[in-house]
């Protein structure tokens, strides 16, 4: 079920009303069966993965949390038994297509199984969730004793497909309180739901059909309508993923429940480590705290410490999909923090830079060579092979030559008019990054926090009145469910 | 006691900004549809499809059409391309709807000239040609003769999720009330929800309408501020790099009937796609298609339009894709209702005068194929006195047409 289908605009009110009218010893398995009935509406069957995958944890770790010597050795089991699943569902394909290439290369012809295997939606989310819980557990943090407590931390549906990505010590504390119902979660979760149905429906689907275009045929593109059309994925996806979240969050406050925030103006941040700290936070601080400490994070030698780096961005590259432009963009991202570092300590050893480094002036020439660095990166995140993102990264690498002799008439967007966010890209996009540091200035200003009742009402009814027009028949699905 | 009760369904909206936004969204809906806010004509399409070509034409034809087409790529396909070998020249499919090699054979058998009209459009199905009937065949646009052809897949489609999911259907529909075939039309529970809102909801019920004046003036005021010398993509080339935008868009001097055109191509097997499309019978969707079969002829019949049902000759290949059970329904079914209604039909599906070299792939005829049949079609016509008379031939026109019809048998 899509957050901006009609069965979601039914689903959410049933659910809704149903919870506040049921007793509170009774709304947890209220909501339990409401998640499964949401998550089997795509798949039924699948309905009995993410089931048996709960029970499974659920009576997994307490057997190693009781564990004195073998304690370290039933952690192992219950990750790699995880990891196992997600490795099935979602790598297998993948790895026996890189074995077969590999031998290929070597003039071996061997011939792969075929696998039909359709990727559970969100099995990487919740996964992610249970290896976080048994993590927690090993270090001496209380387990959940409900099931239904449990079921639901993993199957909560705001949370189910695309997160964030939940902490159990955060929400099941959520589940015991005696909530009574207040205006202030229909307000403010319908707030949150409007605004996400916009930025998904108003924004990403139409940077989307931009996209798509440029991506799907580069040939047909200039450098700079390349670089326009990553600098639309670029605002697609964080509009895609935070429409999500902020609809995921906004369902979540109707019942009084608050899931964590997952973005915070990203495209401001000033340096790579900064927009790692603004994107997709519920991610990047599950991979430090479960992969990076791990593996020994900063407090090892420098070069270790890179690796450490190195690896967790990789692997969180691959965590987005099985294929070779993930790793190739985790790669990407692991190589750029760790430059970034050896920038950041080469411009401190230099006096007038360090001074320099601390102007108005170099934070947002540095916000803007983040922006880019993070563009690049994007490229090998939508294209679809690596092959592919390698021809429009040295495509995008002819501008300079483009801009010698550059004119309007060379933008192959601007002969595209219907549709028409192809000419209105122009004006789009740098709208759109402005947007970003206005929202940063009202965010100083504190003006989120007591915006005037009228302009909350006027822009709630406007966007009703926008989404009502420009809702389509058909939207694609959120780029995060792939995942 | 009601005081106390508004006083706090007042103190609700104020004490709730989301109910207040509700309240507000519902008060602006009605002054939208009282003020009619952004609402269009019918035929104001947001973008050319075989449908819109077809329907403006029709409504600006500066005679009344005779005879009317309706039916499926099964009888559009073979027309064109048919009438482009006649005239040796190349045609353009948003304007050529007609039946030139059907005329100038029914002349030649009757003496009788008759303006024809093609309806048929790529994927019309029942439900389409019902529309077709009841919104534009009527009153000074009536024709005396509706000639549909069928097939199997129009009524056996398994890929449809509901009638009004068809290109036809959504443009059809702006003409006038379906409400009477709701259950058919809207079957399933969303897609009632979706009217419904619709009704409920005046913007979302007339989203297309302000989209497409938003559109238009969005475009107007682009264009006022970009380079007028830049040479915009046409729809090949923006088809190319967005194949999934705007389906079944068609503009103008775009899209030809091309004289041998079709003679010059190989025999495409496209049975892989039937396949899948009769792999999981729906009955719901063959009775439902019935439905509006009947009904199409009901309402031609009560218009006084006498209609030849056409069963479409298609290859062996593809008749013996489908279950036999499928099979005879299907013909069955054609028969029977044909017959209940006052109809004409003419079996053509599995006719012997159809050989495999006159198919362009499993079901659709190339020019060759689309000559015979429309000759055939000619032929049969001119001897239905059924047909004659409801084209007001003369009743000794009728009387010579019918010997002169039986000297060329002999």
């Amino acid at each position: 079920m899509l957050f901006n289908s009609l069965q979601y605009l039914v689903f959410l009110p049933t659910v809704f009303f149903l919870y506040w009218i049921t007793p509170h010893k009774l709304r947890v398995p209220l909501l339990l069966v409401a998640s499964y009935v949401f998550y089997m509406s795509w798949k039924p069957i699948y309905g009995l993965l993410i089931f048996g995958l709960t029970l499974g944890n659920f009576l997994l770790v307490p057997y190693m949390a009781r564990s004195v010597e073998r304690k370290k050795l039933w952690l192992g089991i219950v990750i790699a038994a995880n990891l196992i699943i997600l490795g099935i569902f979602k790598y297998a394909t993948f790895a026996l297509t890189t074995v077969h290439d590999g031998l290929g290369m070597v003039g071996i012809d061997w011939k792969e199984p075929h696998l039909s295997i359709i990727l559970p939606l969100g099995i990487s989310f919740f996964v992610f969730e249970f290896i976080h819980y048994a993590m927690e557990v090993y270090r001496g943090k209380p387990q959940v004793d409900s099931f239904p407590k449990f079921a639901l931390f993993a199957s909560f549906f705001p949370t189910q497909i695309a997160g964030p990505i939940k902490r159990y010590q955060d929400f099941i504390p959520q589940l015991d309180i005696k909530a009574k119902f207040k205006w202030e979660y229909l307000d403010e979760g319908m707030q949150l739901i409007l605004m996400g149905l916009a930025k998904k429906v108003l924004l990403a689907d139409n940077l989307a059909l931009v996209v798509q275009a440029g991506y799907s045929h580069p040939e047909s593109f200039s450098s700079a309508d390349l670089w326009l059309c990553t600098y639309a994925f670029a605002f697609q996806i964080f509009f895609d993923f935070a429409g999500y979240t902020d609809i995921a969050r906004g369902s979540a406050m109707l019942f009084g429940y608050k899931v964590p925030i997952n973005f915070n103006l990203p495209y401001i941040a000033s340096n790579v480590a900064d927009f790692w700290h603004r994107w997709h936070i519920s991610l990047s601080t599950w991979l430090r705290d479960y992969l990076y400490i791990p593996l020994g994070g900063s407090k090892c030698s420098k070069w270790l410490n890179y690796r450490n780096l190195f690896i967790t961005m990789a692997l969180g590259g691959l965590w987005h999909g099985a294929g070779m432009h993930f790793l190739l963009w985790g790669v990407y991202q692991g190589v750029i923090l760790i430059a970034h570092k050896e920038y950041r300590n080469a411009i401190e050893a230099v006096g007038f830079l360090k001074n320099f480094a601390e102007t108005k002036v170099y934070h947002w020439l540095s916000v803007v060579a983040t922006f880019h660095l993070v563009c690049i990166g994007w490229v090998f995140f939508r294209a679809e092979t690596g092959a592919s993102a390698f021809k429009i990264l040295g495509k995008m690498a002819m501008l300079p030559v483009e801009l010698l002799n550059f004119s309007a008439s060379q933008l192959e967007i601007l002969k595209i008019r219907d549709p028409i966010i192809f000419p209105s890209l122009l004006i789009i996009l740098p709208a759109l990054m402005i947007s970003h540091v206005v929202v940063n200035w009202l965010n100083d200003k504190q003006f989120y926090q007591r915006p005037p009742w009228p302009i909350q009402v006027g822009v709630m009814v406007a966007l009703m009145c926008v989404l009502s027009i420009f809702s389509p028949d058909s939207s694609p699905r959120f780029i995060y469910f792939q995942f | 006691m009601t005081e106390n009760m508004s006083r706090s369904k007042t103190q609700v909206i104020v004490a709730s900004k989301a109910v207040a936004a509700f309240v507000a969204f519902a008060l602006l809906c009605c002054i939208f549809s009282f003020l009619q806010v952004g609402s269009l004509a019918p035929e104001a399409f947001q973008y050319p499809t075989w449908t819109s070509w077809k329907v403006e034409s029709y409504r600006q034809l500066p005679d009344r059409a005779n005879l009317v087409f309706l039916g499926s790529s099964l009888v559009h396909t073979p027309m064109g391309e048919a009438d482009a070998d006649l005239t040796r020249q190349s045609l353009d499919a948003t304007r050529h709807h007609k039946s030139l090699v059907f005329e100038k054979r029914f002349q030649e058998l009757t003496g009788t000239g008759i303006r024809s009209f093609s309806f048929a459009l790529p994927g019309e199905m029942p439900s389409d040609a019902y529309l077709i009937t009841k919104f534009l065949l009527k009153g000074e646009r009536r024709p005396d003769v509706i000639v549909y052809g069928v097939g199997p897949r129009d009524f056996l489609e398994s890929t449809l999720p509901d009638p009004s999911s068809t290109d036809p259907f959504r443009y059809l529909s702006r003409f006038g009330d379906y409400s009477e075939h709701l259950s058919l039309i809207k079957p399933g529970f969303i897609s009632r929800l979706d009217y419904e809102l619709g009704r409920l909801l005046y913007p979302y019920g007339k989203k297309e309408d302000i989209q497409t004046a938003t559109l238009r003036w969005t475009e107007n005021l682009i264009s006022t501020v970009l380079p007028s010398d830049i040479e915009t993509f046409n729809v090949h080339q923006r088809k190319k790099v967005l194949p999934e935008y705007h389906p079944y868009e068609v503009r103008r001097d775009e899209a030809f009937y091309h004289p041998d055109q079709s003679a010059r191509t190989a025999f495409k097997d496209n049975l892989a796609e039937y396949r899948y499309r009769y792999k999981n019978l729906k009955w719901d969707t063959f009775k439902s298609q019935s439905r509006f079969f009947e009904d199409m002829l009901k309402v031609a019949a009560e218009r006084g339009i006498h209609v030849v049902v056409v069963a479409m000759p298609i290859t062996d290949l593809n008749r013996d894709l489908l279950k036999p059970e499928a099979k005879q329904a299907y013909l069955k079914n054609l028969a029977t209702v044909t017959k209940k209604q006052g109809a004409s039909f003419i079996d053509l599906d599995a006719s012997p005068q159809f050989e495999l070299a006159d198919f362009a792939d499993s079901v659709h005829l190339r020019s060759q194929g689309g000559k015979k049949f429309f000759d055939l079609i000619a032929e049969k016509l001119s001897g239905d006195r059924a047909v004659l008379a409801a084209l007001d031939t003369k009743p000794k026109d009728i009387q010579r047409a019918l010997a002169e019809r039986e000297d060329s048998r002999l």
